[in-house]
């Protein structure tokens, strides 16, 4: 699909901006990294982000690297627990555009929230078998 | 979903409370800046994860953990075993501190005493970092400190230099 067909929603926008760099997602996949990923693994990314925004170049390995697979090598990937952010660097600017082409999620985290475990978990072993001779 | 330490559930951006959010992404920063700011030395040194490993005497999987998501074994015994093994000197700063150096270094400098060095900070990034490595001035005032790295050096640098054996089959 070219960038014409796309409708709005479609079209990566700034997400993330810094002094030397910016990374440009579509609407669904910024949507997705709030949605469909842990809190931890979401803050991980964007520490990442706004410090790879911020010029720096030195990014451990494990989480900032070339995408092994990518023919013409200008694929680069943010990695963190289960989540690939691939995209590549635009070159025509003063200010370096990472366009991100694809967000992939491993293990997305149940949207909704689940109940704290059930307090009769918590009780001693007698007490929760005699609670089930009751029943 | 995933668990804090206070056993209340969690689930993702969206999802928890600003806090809990505000929390996990200054966690996130900061254990990023470490590990940056280690790798930013062990790029300069030229140096390897399999380096390091040996200068720690860890698995190198174990430092692979380091750098990892979760830096898993990163402790702050851990962080200042490898700056000394780097031969380097890392100073723990604040945003707040951090912007008065940066301002005392550009300004009032030469008129001033003190010599802060923001070598990190000018180098790498633009914006502050919190972790800032000063170059090791005092490695010549301790001499074992610098006999150590030197050892580790020359020793590296025999490793590449040793001509690799090929394994022959049969």
């Amino acid at each position: 699909m070219g960038s014409a067909e796309r409708s709005a929603a479609e079209h990566a926008e700034v997400r993330v901006e810094g002094p030397r760099r910016r990374i440009a997602m579509r609407a669904n996949d910024w949507k997705r990294l709030h949605n469909a990923i842990p809190v931890t693994v979401f803050a991980r990314l964007m520490g990442l982000f706004r410090r790879f925004c911020n010029g720096c170049d030195h990014l451990p390995e494990q989480a900032f690297r070339r995408v092994a697979d990518d023919q013409h090598g200008r694929l680069e990937e943010f990695i963190s627990s289960d989540v690939q952010v691939i995209g590549r660097r635009g070159t025509d600017e003063a200010r370096q555009t990472f366009f991100v082409t694809e967000v992939r999620i491993a293990r997305a985290v149940d949207p909704v929230l689940q109940p704290a475990a059930a307090l009769q978990a918590m009780l001693p072993l007698n007490i929760v078998v005699q609670k089930e001779r009751e029943r | 979903m995933t668990e804090v330490a206070a056993g209340v559930m969690i689930g993702s951006a969206v999802t928890c409370d600003a806090d809990t959010l505000a929390v996990e992404l200054a966690e996130a920063e900061f254990i990023i800046a470490v590990q940056s700011e280690i790798q930013r030395v062990m790029n300069g040194k030229g140096l390897r994860a399999r380096d390091l490993s040996k200068r720690l005497n860890v698995s190198e999987a174990r430092v692979s953990q380091m750098f990892g998501d979760q830096a898993k074994n990163l402790t702050i015994r851990t962080i200042a075993k490898i700056f000394y093994h780097l031969g380097q000197n890392p100073v723990l700063t604040t945003q707040c501190q951090l912007e008065s150096m940066v301002a005392l270094a550009r300004g009032d400098a030469a008129d001033s005493d003190q010599h802060w060095t923001v070598s990190g900070l000018i180098n790498d990034i633009q914006i502050g970092s919190n972790i800032v490595v000063t170059h090791d001035e005092t490695a010549a005032a301790l001499p074992d400190r610098g006999r150590l790295v030197d050892r580790w050096a020359r020793a590296e640098e025999a490793d590449t230099r040793r001509p690799r054996r090929l394994a022959v089959a049969g």
